[in-house]
């Protein structure tokens, strides 16, 4: 196909870099510089969709971000397929690939406007009356039917290739917008040194100049000034300027996050180059800089493709050299759009006329516009559009002419349409900036932040050329307006726009067959918003709830205000009372990608390994997580399964010797005078009088008297504490130590450091353990007598420097040795040579959690759930009698932890042998009761116990320990079992062998 | 796979190899470098012309908390000079101290030296409430200089570089992992990270590293 709407000397287009691409399968050509919207137009394809509700075909609105209708599926290959992209932001490269979307089975041809036909029964609120009954319904019809026909474009199905990055950056200035105001702000700025950033959603500096190449600043034409102006920032280099950057949300203390597309308009990406960048920049002062986007009018039939804002057929022209059509209708209610009508009959392109909704328009444009010999309909409005894929014409009528005398009928392909301008206000808002409402350009303007941030040019009402490089100069400045020297001479400028804003344009058509759109993305009319309002809604949140206006990608960019003029007619009241919605970030749709950043694959997630786990994993260990580690669960054997390397490993410890890496334990050292004291205040256990060289097992509660924490605390010394935690609760135990200290305790003389990978923990357990060790150690006796049950000794290990616990987590005899983690592994491959006459055998994480359960050990998180107390656990033994007071003490004797029927921790033997219960199943006692049964409690902890020959499992059961030897029920998912509650220790329960 | 281990993490050595970021990703270029004390053996790892990163050896590394109250005396009896202002260090011979807080500071010394401190810190604890506690195992460091260096940690550390003077140091995050950043120079820095972070911390400068190295490709 031939560029047959391309305009001879126009547009900033690099002619001499043609591209290819396609769209929907069809190839065209374009420029490099297009975007994919202005190398359609170039073909004079105006229907590129279909809308959400109606299926109405649709056409490029916009030039820019806010573009609602022209939404595509960009392909770049697998898995780089991109729905809802703007074909207005999208630039052109070689052999981009577009499709339609929303349309079945083709953008000309498509089923689903069927809807169109029946539009009047889909009126606002459809849904909510419709489908509210009946109510079997919902689930085989209604939903499926709403999922089906909901949703634009087709997601994304595999993961996605392409790597993002994330950066901070901290400057004195951000400027977002380079506009002339923005420009000339960076301008300034830059020359006094200040660090400035200045970014540009667009692929190049200039904003509104780009698209007004006739007018001159300082003499220069626009676009030679903007070119010197960008050539002077680069110069600097306290300036930092980003193009394709949408600055997406203003967060706190001026962070403002932006979005940088880095190769989204190349062809070639070398792999390795991130699609986008998230800059999240912390600026001293923040100047938004962001222009105003023009309204479209709302008339009948506004919506059809050709149908399009007067400023995007400036850019069109002017930037891409493109006509937006042959012969064009300007339909406006302000000024600017006859300047577009002049520049297209400059550049020879047929306007059929310009129709002015106000009665009278500034006899200089009339002048200007007879001087262009372009008919002018003052005083008019459009009642009526033809053409179904591309407008064929429009109908006219005098506003003032009830009777249809003035009705005329134009024929064209384009119409350019303009309601006038809204300061975009969205960055401003999210600084929870408050607005007022300007009675003369009934319009809303920025008012107070809270943040250091000023907003200029169009944004702030500010209109002209002249007048925003002025107001951009001085805050860029840092001065007031009537403080700055500097001064621009333009000419050609845009300053004498006025205009007056609409509601739906008069129309003497009958009401039922008039489709004036207020949202083109949501099918919003005007009388959807009418009905709304009828129907009782009174808030503009509620309106925008009730239609869907402005709740569509473009989050009303263009829909906002005309939605609200029409609310606040039909309410009856001023604009400002009807209000408007809260905008919130991102100000444009935003990849998921750009987000996550660097976070995905296997950089998701920080997994913690310990120093022993290389070894673990060249011995083909298993491995689970745990919190944020990654811990062995067993180390399978050749044709072992887990269960048979669980019960090897578990018969290996209770036989022989098993060593296990418990490195991952929480460690903490309390340090300081007052530490016996801080920690008889923090546990449950008693401290004062612990022996330095003995370890003590420790309780920690909340403040409501539950099990939070617990593990094995030993003495150094008078002074320091050597404190271990749970592997998931350390972070929470420290906090929680520390926020006391801090708080309630601020006199104590302790102090607390994380120590938990200063040491590499490896546990030898097993009647063996100490055959192993006692040959490394030195200096210690460890003989039953003279080193008991929890003592703890600093002694040296194979040489390494280390602190020995006799401590055991499996019941058997057991030590726990700790030493520097630089050291652990060599340590680790000491024991597995030394323990290799005993069979030694390295156990993982499913054998100890089996071993303790034949214990009856509780895991705090595993067997009990944050509503456990001391006594539901059977840890009455571990609270200190004499205790005048620790954390939780006085929630202990709160009536509900002391009344009967609590759930207590018991074991349960199934009486089928092999069964193993299901953990988290529930427990009843009547398993014939009609379902909802009474649940007694769950099952905890459910494993094969080889050392037993059977399933043992923990369980929290309500009156637990009254109903020993009682037969109990688990529903299970294809059989009922039964079970005899039992004591929650099955293996030795005497603790010979603890001790021998 | 990479993240063999928690510090023994490395990239293959190659001036030749530039890594792309999926290769990054799917640990291509890393590989396990450990000794039989299960330390890391070469640790100079990225080298570029812009940027290098490196683990440095073990060393001696101390917390020690007072008040302030007793923060001379503790000073003089440790023979450890104690910068008051938080950020600042001080050096003296082959110890260096940063101040973290209030009432933190964290003392490097050579191996060798941290027993001998800890013995004094004993002789002290009647007279002197402190703490003193050997973490010399519990972080390692990662020295990481070149003209690239503040782009780099950028990717991952909200810090204001410039309000961060050489001889200073930082208790921070980078990639929501918590460091330590010290500045030696206007171009050298070291990050001091629990041991089983340091994985995560080393591939997050890698990536990092892939991005800054885009800009001179999206220049063009």
């Amino acid at each position: 196909m031939t560029q047959s709407f391309r305009v001879d000397g126009r547009g900033r287009l690099d002619y001499g870099t043609p591209m290819r691409f396609t769209f929907d399968g069809k190839t065209y050509s374009g420029f490099k510089g297009d975007t994919l919207a202005s190398a359609l137009l170039a073909h004079g394809v105006h229907l590129v969709g279909r809308s959400f509700k109606y299926h109405r075909p649709r056409g490029i609105v916009t030039a820019g971000s806010e573009e609602p209708n022209a939404l595509v599926g960009i392909d770049r290959g697998a898995g780089r397929f991109e729905p809802n992209t703007r074909a207005t932001v999208q630039e052109l490269y070689q052999g981009l690939s577009a499709e339609s979307q929303n349309r079945w089975p083709s953008l000309q041809f498509d089923i689903g406007a069927i809807n169109d036909q029946f539009h009047s029964l889909f009126p606002a609120g459809f849904y909510y009356k419709t489908f509210m009954w009946p109510r079997q319904f919902w689930d085989r019809v209604y939903e499926p039917f709403i999922r089906f026909a909901a949703g634009l474009g087709r997601p994304p199905r595999d993961p996605d290739p392409d790597c993002y990055a994330s950066r901070y950056h901290h400057c004195d200035l951000l400027i977002v917008g380079g506009g002339p105001a923005g420009l000339a702000a960076a301008l300034e700025a830059g020359r006094q040194g200040l660090d400035v950033v200045i970014v540009d959603e667009q692929a190049a500096f200039g904003g509104s100049l780009l698209s007004n190449p006739t007018c001159t600043i300082n003499g220069a034409l626009s676009w030679e000034w903007i070119a010197n102006v960008v050539e002077e920032l680069r110069g600097l280099e306290n300036v930092k300027l980003l193009l394709r950057t949408s600055a997406i949300g203003y967060f706190h203390q001026n962070m403002v996050g932006l979005c940088q597309r880095l190769t989204d308009h190349l062809s070639d990406v070398p792999d390795g180059v991130p699609r986008e960048r998230l800059w999240r920049v912390r600026a001293r002062r923040v100047i938004l800089a962001q222009g105003a986007i023009e309204k479209p009018l709302v008339f009948n039939g506004n919506d059809r493709p050709g149908v399009m804002l007067a400023s995007a057929g400036q850019t069109y022209l002017h930037r891409y050299g493109v006509t937006v059509g042959k012969r064009i209708v300007i339909v406006t209610s302000h000024d600017t759009a006859w300047q577009a009508a002049f520049d297209y009959a400059n550049a020879g392109i047929e306007i059929a006329a310009i129709v002015d909704v106000r009665p009278e328009v500034d006899p200089k444009l009339r002048a200007k516009a007879d001087e262009c010999a372009i008919k002018t309909l003052v005083g008019h409005s459009i009642t009526q559009t033809t053409g179904r894929k591309r407008v064929r014409s429009v109908t006219v009528q005098a506003t003032t002419d009830p009777s249809r005398k003035s009705v005329r009928r134009l024929l064209c392909d384009a119409v350019l349409m303009s309601g006038g301008w809204t300061p975009t206000l969205y960055l401003f808002s999210h600084t929870k900036g408050s607005l007022t409402w300007d009675d003369n350009g009934e319009r809303f303007l920025p008012s107070e932040t809270p943040e250091i941030c000023d907003i200029i040019g169009a944004g702030n009402g500010c209109w002209g050329i002249a007048n925003a490089l002025r107001e951009g100069a001085c805050v860029g400045a840092g001065k007031a307006l009537t403080d700055i020297e500097v001064s621009y001479t333009v000419e050609h400028d845009d300053d004498a726009a006025s205009g007056i804003v609409q509601k739906e344009l008069p129309t003497t058509q009958p009401q039922e067959t008039v489709r004036a759109f207020v949202d083109f993305q949501n099918d919003v009319t005007s009388k959807d918003i009418r009905l709304a309002v009828q129907t009782g809604m009174k808030s503009i949140e509620h309106v925008k709830r009730y239609t869907t206006n402005g709740m569509a990608t473009d989050q009303g960019k263009l829909s906002n205000m005309n939605g609200l003029m029409i609310a606040a007619d039909a309410l009856g009241v001023t604009p400002p009372d009807v209000g408007l919605t809260t905008f919130r970030p991102p100000y444009t749709p935003t990849t998921f990608g750009v987000f996550a950043g660097r976070h995905s694959g296997e950089h998701f997630e920080v997994e913690r390994k310990t120093v022993i786990d290389p070894w673990a994993d060249e011995q083909g260990a298993v491995f689970e997580p745990v919190s944020l580690w990654r811990r062995a669960r067993y180390f399978p054997q050749a044709g072992e399964d887990m269960r048979a390397a669980v019960a090897r490993e578990c018969g290996a410890v209770r036989s022989g010797v098993g060593i296990f890496d418990a490195s991952t334990l929480g460690k903490i050292e309390v340090v300081g005078p007052d530490a016996a004291e801080f920690l008889n205040r923090m546990y449950t256990n008693p401290w004062l009088k612990l022996a330095p060289g003995r370890c003590r097992y420790g309780l920690l509660l909340g403040e409501d008297g539950y099990i939070r924490d617990d593990g094995v605390v030993a003495r150094l010394s008078q002074d320091r504490f050597h404190v271990t935690t749970t592997t998931g609760g350390a972070p929470n135990v420290l906090a929680t130590m520390e926020d006391y200290l801090q708080t309630e305790w601020p006199d104590l003389d302790v102090w607390l450091t994380s120590t938990t990978e200063q040491w590499a923990v490896i546990a030898l357990q097993g009647p063996l353990a100490r055959k192993v060790l006692e040959p490394l150690v030195d200096g210690i006796d460890l003989s039953n007598d003279a080193f008991p049950h929890m003592s703890m000794a600093q002694c040296s290990v194979a040489g390494y420097p280390a602190r020995l616990f006799r401590v055991s987590f499996t019941g058997e005899l057991g030590f726990e040795v700790n030493v520097p983690a630089q050291f652990g592994r060599a340590l680790w491959e000491r024991f597995i040579e030394a323990g290799e006459p005993h069979s030694i055998c390295p156990y993982g994480t499913e054998a100890m959690h089996v071993l303790r359960t034949e214990k009856g050990y509780i895991i705090v998180g595993q067997d009990t759930d944050g509503t456990v107390t001391p006594d539901d656990a059977g840890l009455n033994w571990a609270i200190g009698k004499k205790k005048k007071d620790f954390i939780g003490k006085r929630s202990l004797s709160r009536p509900d932890l002391v009344a009967d029927g609590r759930k207590q921790f018991v074991g349960l033997l199934t009486h089928d042998p092999s069964v193993v219960l299901e953990e988290g199943a529930q427990v009843v006692q009547d398993p014939n009761q009609s379902v909802p049964m009474d649940m007694l409690g769950h099952i905890t902890s459910s494993y094969w116990s080889e050392a037993l020959g059977r399933s043992i499992a923990l369980a929290l059961i309500a009156d637990g320990r009254a109903r020993m030897d009682q037969s109990l029920y688990i529903p299970m998912d294809n059989q009922t079992h039964a079970v005899t509650v039992v004591s929650p220790v099955f293996y030795d329960p005497s603790g010979e062998r603890l001790n021998s | 796979m990479m993240n063999k281990g928690a510090v023994p993490l490395e990239r293959v050595e190659d001036k030749n190899v530039r890594l792309s970021a999926n290769e990054a990703r799917q640990g291509k270029g890393f590989k396990l470098h450990t000794d039989s004390n299960g330390t890391h053996k070469t640790l100079a790892n990225i080298t570029g012309d812009r940027i290098k990163i490196s683990m440095r050896a073990p060393g001696g590394r101390l917390s020690l908390r007072v008040r302030e109250q007793n923060r001379l005396q503790t000073s003089e009896a440790l023979r450890v000079p104690l910068p008051l202002q938080i950020g600042k260090r001080k050096t003296d011979g082959k110890r260096s101290v940063l101040c973290l807080g209030p009432d933190e500071w964290v003392i490097r010394t050579p191996c060798e030296d941290v027993q001998a401190l800890l013995q004094k810190s004993e002789l002290l604890r009647d007279a002197t409430p402190h703490s003193l506690v050997d973490v010399s195992s519990r972080d390692v460091e990662i020295d990481i200089s070149g003209r690239d260096v503040e782009a780099v940690l950028s990717a991952g550390c909200p810090i204001d570089f410039r309000q961060f003077s050489v001889g200073e140091g930082k208790r921070t995050i980078f990639d929501s992992v918590q460091i330590i950043l010290d500045r030696h120079t206007d171009t050298d820095f070291s990050i001091e990270v629990w041991r089983s972070y340091s994985a995560y911390i080393w591939e997050g400068l890698a990536l990092a590293i892939d991005d800054v190295n885009a800009e001179s490709f999206l220049a063009e």
